[in-house]
C-alpha cells in the first residue's frame, strides 16, 4: 500500500527543486482548500482570485516555514486571513451563484410534507446557501472545522482566539443554521432527520 | 458535570477532543439529564450535516497558473537569490542600517574573492602564507558581521525603525522573521569560511 509522504518531505523535495512533490502538495489540498474558500465568499470568481492569492503567499513563506505545526493549519490560516480581508474590502454581492439556480427552483415549496423535502441533495443544498448567510466570524469556524480538518483547539491557535470564544462562534453558527433551515423548511421534524 | 459545564463541551465532544476521564464524565451526565441529551440532538443533527457538505475544485486555469507560479518560485531559491530578495525586501527601506551590512557584506565578498585562488578546490590543509596574513582581517570581519547580526536580531536597531511605520505585534513579527534570515546568512558565512580555509 503506498504510504502518502508527509507535507513537511513534499515541502523539502520542492525547496530542493522538484516540481513535482510541489504539485502532489497542491493536488492534496486542492479541494478542501478552494471548497474553504468558495463556501467563505460565496463567489467562484473570488474563489479562485483567493485561491492564487493564498498559494503565492504560501510559496512566498515556504522556504522560511518551519515545522513548529501542521502545515495544513498553516495554509487554511492564510486562505482564512485572505477570505477575512475580502469579505472587509468588498462586499460581495453573487453570493451563491455557485450553487445550481435549477436545484433551488425544483426544490418544493414550504406547504409540501417537510419528510419529503428531506432527501440528501436537497439538505445539502440549503445548507450550503445558509452557511453564506452567516457573519465571517462564526463561518470561519464552521469551516475550518469541516474542510481545514482542525480540531477546535487548533482553531483557536489560528485564529489567536480563546477556545471558548471559538466554541462560542461554533454554537452560534449552529443555532443561526438551525434558524435559517427552520425559516426556509418551516417546523423541522426531529424524526426526518434522525 | 453541570448543564452549563455540558454545554461547554458539546462540540469539544462531539469532535472527539475531550479526554477519556472527561468524556466518561459527559455521557454520564447525559444519561441524567434529558434536557441536555436533546440539546446534544438538536445540535448533532446540525453538525452531521455539516459534516456532509460536499467539496469543489477550481478551474484548469486557475491550477495551472498556481503551478506555473511554483515552477518559476523554485528558481528562487537558490543562495544568491535568497539573499538579493532578502537584502532588497529588508534593507532598502532602512537605509542606515543597509550601510552598515552592507558595507560588511561587501567587504567579507571582496576578502573571499581575494583569497578563493588560493584556496578553493586545495585539499590539502596548510594555509599559504599570504592568505595567513589575509586571515585575521578576515576573521576580524566575519567578527563584525556576527555583531551586527547578534545587534540587529535582539531588536535594538530594529524595534526603533519598525515601530516608526508598524503596529507592535506586526514589528515583533518581523523581528523575528528577519533574525531567521540572519541566522541563515550567518550559516551561509560560515560554510564559505571552511570552504575557504578548509576548517
Amino acid at each position: 500500500m503506498d504510504k502518502k509522504p508527509p507535507d513537511a518531505h513534499l515541502i523539502c523535495a520542492y525547496l530542493s527543486g522538484q516540481d513535482r512533490a510541489f504539485e502532489k502538495l497542491f493536488k492534496r489540498y486542492e479541494k478542501p482548500l478552494f471548497s474553504f474558500i468558495l463556501r467563505f465568499v460565496g463567489n467562484r470568481e473570488n474563489a479562485e482570485d483567493l485561491l492564487q492569492q493564498t498559494w503565492l503567499k504560501v510559496l512566498k513563506g515556504l522556504p522560511k516555514y518551519e515545522e513548529r505545526g501542521k502545515f495544513s493549519s498553516w495554509l487554511f490560516g492564510i486562505a482564512n486571513n485572505c477570505c477575512i480581508d475580502c469579505v472587509r474590502k468588498k462586499s460581495v454581492t453573487k453570493q451563491d451563484n455557485f450553487i445550481n439556480p435549477e436545484k433551488l427552483n425544483s426544490l418544493s415549496s414550504i406547504d409540501s410534507n417537510p419528510d419529503e423535502m428531506f432527501v440528501q441533495n436537497e439538505q445539502k443544498v440549503w445548507l450550503e446557501k445558509a452557511l453564506t448567510q452567516l457573519p465571517p466570524e462564526q463561518k470561519q469556524v464552521v469551516l475550518l472545522r469541516l474542510y481545514g480538518e482542525m480540531p477546535f483547539k487548533e482553531i483557536a491557535r489560528v485564529l489567536n482566539s480563546p477556545l471558548n470564544t471559538v466554541l462560542g462562534r461554533m454554537h452560534y453558527a449552529v443555532q443561526n443554521l438551525r434558524k435559517i433551515l427552520k425559516q426556509q423548511y418551516g417546523e423541522v421534524s426531529r424524526d426526518v432527520l434522525s | 458535570m453541570s448543564c452549563p459545564d455540558l454545554k461547554q463541551k458539546i462540540y469539544l465532544y462531539l469532535s472527539g477532543e475531550l479526554t477519556s476521564t472527561e468524556k466518561s464524565v459527559f455521557e454520564k451526565h447525559l444519561d441524567q439529564c434529558s434536557a441536555c441529551k436533546n440539546t446534544l440532538e438538536e445540535i448533532k443533527q446540525i453538525w452531521d450535516w455539516v459534516e456532509h457538505l460536499s467539496y469543489e475544485k477550481p478551474s484548469l486555469k486557475v491550477k495551472q497558473e498556481i503551478l506555473k507560479q511554483a515552477r518559476k518560485k523554485k528558481n528562487r531559491f537558490s543562495f544568491p537569490n535568497r539573499l538579493v530578495d532578502w537584502l532588497s525586501h529588508w534593507l532598502l527601506p532602512h537605509p542606515r542600517l543597509s550601510w552598515g551590512v552592507t558595507v560588511s557584506a561587501v567587504t567579507l565578498i571582496l576578502v573571499i574573492l581575494l583569497l578563493s585562488p588560493f584556496k578553493l578546490g586545495e585539499k590539502e590543509k596548510t594555509i599559504p602564507t599570504e592568505l595567513l596574513e589575509w586571515q585575521d582581517d578576515f576573521f576580524a570581519q566575519v567578527d563584525c558581521i556576527d555583531r551586527e547580526i547578534d545587534r540587529v536580531g535582539s531588536g535594538e536597531l530594529l524595534v526603533s525603525y519598525f515601530s516608526q511605520e508598524y503596529s507592535r505585534s506586526e514589528s515583533e513579527d518581523r523581528l523575528s522573521s528577519m533574525s531567521q534570515d540572519l541566522n541563515w546568512i550567518r550559516g551561509e558565512i560560515e560554510n564559505l569560511t571552511k570552504t575557504i580555509f578548509g576548517l
